[in-house]
């Protein structure tokens, strides 16, 4: 591309984006989702769909938190699938009368973390793991930072009692 | 790296260093770029296409009107902004700027365009409402379905935004919803073998659709 080629300005202001925020987004939603492939799949499309507009998504004060608000969507849509899934297999369990144990404190801190409330799973993630501000994290999610720092201290809370123990 | 104002406790260390060791490991970002370029300059180019698709379509779209008008003036005269005195088609956009005479006032124009829309300056304005007709969203709403051989969905386009309306899963698939709007809805469906996925993209205010197996 020649150097005064506007696709070339749009392709290295997105190849710098993508180096940047690439793999610290997967492993914050691979986190919270607790599968790697749903969050790559979630993150390559987002870029994709960034890539399509980026002359429009460049402007923005914050592409990297449009993108990750776009994949968000999608782990959010996973969030759903699984508790569809999980309530189908309570209904068999309730219909088969299998006596139910009451539930252990997990062992490990990402599958207490994936008992959160999906909100708290995904603002927990993105502020430990991708290491955001609460404002980012805000942004990404949509939500007000009061509303962000509510779920952060109810997940900090729960995933305590896990850190807490000896 | 905590933010202050929420307030850092020395757990929260600790809950950085456990979660930060339970995501992947992170690879090469320019690998997996390269590896992904191509589609991504596939989906831009199928983005590409449609907008001029939509231009091309609004302007024969503009062409038809007016010479369904033209034709159904009678009188032989071309500008389709003043409605013939016979004439019992209606023209919508005389309604925004018909002249008040019913006589053609200004000569024909050799112009495709211009014949489509008529003289003067109701042709300019015609002109220039049509081009930005096809980017504002129905007033009513539309609803498509497409079909694949794992199902098919239902799609309603409603106030600029898509949704899925409905879903027929084909026997031996099921169903997952990947997106569902407001600027794209997707299905996907599975059977053992294979994967059909739908996906409908909101384009200058058409639905785009792209069906493929994978």
């Amino acid at each position: 591309m020649q150097p005064d080629d506007p696709g070339a300005t749009d392709s290295a202001d997105f190849d710098e984006t993508f180096r940047e925020s690439y793999w610290p987004m997967v492993r914050s939603l691979a986190v919270a989702c607790g599968d790697r492939e749903v969050a790559e799949d979630a993150v390559q499309d987002a870029f994709e769909r960034a890539f399509v507009r980026w002359r429009r998504i460049a402007r923005y004060d914050d592409p990297a938190g449009w993108i990750r608000h776009v994949a968000l969507n999608r782990i959010r849509d996973q969030f759903r699938r699984d508790t569809r899934k999980h309530k189908a297999v309570a209904r068999l369990a309730a219909e088969t009368e299998t006596t139910v144990q009451p539930p252990e404190l997990p062992e490990d801190v990402t599958a207490l973390l994936a008992q959160l409330p999906p909100q708290q799973r995904i603002a927990a993630a993105l502020f430990y793991v991708e290491g955001l501000s609460v404002r980012e994290v805000a942004t990404s999610m949509k939500l007000s930072e009061g509303a962000v720092k509510y779920h952060l201290h109810a997940a900090r809370a729960a995933l305590a009692q896990l850190v807490g123990t000896p | 790296m905590s933010d202050d104002s929420l307030g850092f406790e020395p757990i929260d260390d600790e809950l950085r260093r456990r979660l930060g060791a339970a995501g992947p490991q992170s690879g090469d970002p320019d690998a997996v770029l390269g590896a992904l370029r191509p589609r991504y300059h596939r989906a831009r180019r199928r983005h590409q296409m449609v907008v001029i698709g939509g231009s091309v379509l609004a302007i024969v779209a503009i062409v038809g009107v007016g010479t369904a008008a033209l034709t159904a003036g009678g009188s032989g005269a071309r500008n389709v902004r003043i409605p013939a005195a016979n004439s019992s088609v209606p023209n919508r956009e005389t309604t925004t700027t018909a002249p008040p005479s019913p006589a053609p006032t200004t000569p024909p124009q050799p112009s495709g365009d211009t014949g489509a829309a008529g003289g003067g300056t109701g042709g300019a304005t015609a002109g220039s409402g049509a081009a930005t007709a096809p980017t504002a969203a129905p007033a009513v709403p539309v609803t498509r379905t497409y079909q694949s051989n794992g199902g098919s969905v239902t799609v309603k386009l409603d106030n600029g935004a898509l949704s899925i309306a409905s879903t027929n899963v084909a026997s031996g698939y099921t169903e997952e919803r990947h997106d569902t709007g407001p600027d794209r809805v997707e299905v996907r469906f599975k059977s053992d073998k294979t994967e059909w996925r739908i996906r409908v993209d909101l384009v200058n205010g058409e639905m785009v659709e792209e069906t493929t197996q994978h």
